[in-house]
């Protein structure tokens, strides 16, 4: 199964976007613990506790994606690349994390590699 | 023993900021092996890495380490490559300790002198760690190349002298001159090399950590020509 592309792209808050930018950083390091929990505290920090449980439902653990992003002034684009058979579990579990950060006009779109 | 009691110069507060560094635990993770490297008390039910549970936990004693082990080791979840006594004693190594206290450690698990009929001191529920010549080889000689090579600034096997003498005795021939990096063999080879070239580095000129690490070289060096191939 080839490898799927999701481009996620939301606003956020301006006085975030620095924020964002750290995360992004953390998440092409693969920093995906309490660095990336403290990364995203100033955001908000019950989306930052609710990490713990978010990566206990990937029913392969977190190396399951590789994650990127940028930001552009207050557009944040985040990339995650997995496995095709763990696209909707990727789906269902992330984008409704994000969507409890303080963030708008979330969308997201799929391509395959 | 080495030293009759555990050295005990780590500074534990420095350690457990090297240990969480590169850790990608989340924070719930993170409380749990904290609170344990702190008071002893593993709240995280059950746990398949033993080095964590071994050397993470303050009192470093077997009784007090096998009732860990007893109680949290998760032995039905472990993969088999995570439990052999290399991947343990590697461990130690990124747990940071003190070397004197890692060497401390290695004999308190593994004797004063090498002996091959010893076995691990610790029973895992459902699995068995072998120990072996070769499961000893990276662990201990791979403590020293680094060290004469300046890749590393420490070697806890300096403070296990006797350790590496009885070891020494019973390295195949073959493994002196390995140059294969790929070969279990070759911390042995590399140690041989490494061990000479600094040996020979002249003492007039060197700092005292230098002259400290030529002066061990050469010890080294000594107990490796009395038991190498002559070319």
């Amino acid at each position: 199964m080839s490898e799927v592309r999701i481009t996620i792209r939301f606003q956020c808050q301006p006085e975030h976007s620095e924020h964002w930018q750290a995360v992004c950083e953390l998440l092409g390091q693969g920093k995906l613990g309490w660095q990336l929990q403290d990364a995203i505290d100033p955001i908000s920090v019950p989306a930052a506790d609710a990490l713990d449980e978010v990566w206990d439902k990937l029913s392969e653990g977190v190396e399951t994606f590789e994650p990127g992003g940028q930001v552009d002034g207050n557009t944040v684009t985040l990339v995650l690349l997995t496995g095709g058979l763990l696209v909707e579990e990727i789906k269902n579990i992330w984008i409704p994390w994000l969507e409890s950060c303080p963030v708008t006009e979330l969308d997201y779109s799929l391509s395959c590699e | 023993m080495i030293f009759e009691t555990f050295p005990n110069k780590t500074n534990r507060e420095e350690q457990w900021r090297l240990i969480k560094e590169p850790r990608t635990w989340t924070r719930k993770e993170l409380r749990v092996w904290e609170h344990y490297f702190n008071t002893g008390e593993f709240s995280g039910g059950k746990a398949v890495q033993a080095g964590w549970l071994l050397f993470f936990n303050p009192v470093k004693q077997l009784d007090v380490w096998q009732a860990v082990i007893n109680d949290h080791f998760d032995g039905a979840n472990v993969e088999g490559s995570e439990l052999t006594n290399r991947e343990i004693l590697n461990s130690i190594d990124w747990c940071h300790f003190h070397p004197e206290d890692h060497a401390w450690i290695f004999t308190l698990l593994h004797g004063e002198v090498y002996d091959e009929s010893r076995g691990f001191p610790i029973t895992f529920p459902g699995k068995e760690v072998e120990v072996n010549l070769e499961s000893l080889l990276v662990p201990v000689f791979g403590s020293l190349w680094p060290y004469f090579c300046g890749l590393t600034e420490t070697c806890f096997v300096e403070h296990m002298f006797e350790y590496l003498e009885s070891i020494t005795k019973c390295v195949p021939q073959d493994a002196f001159s390995c140059e294969d990096s790929f070969h279990p063999y070759s911390p042995v080879g590399k140690s041989v090399k490494y061990a000479q070239q600094c040996a020979n580095r002249s003492l007039k000129s060197a700092t005292e950590e230098e002259r400290k690490k030529i002066l061990f070289a050469q010890k080294v060096n000594a107990l490796f020509e009395q038991y190498r191939p002559k070319d």
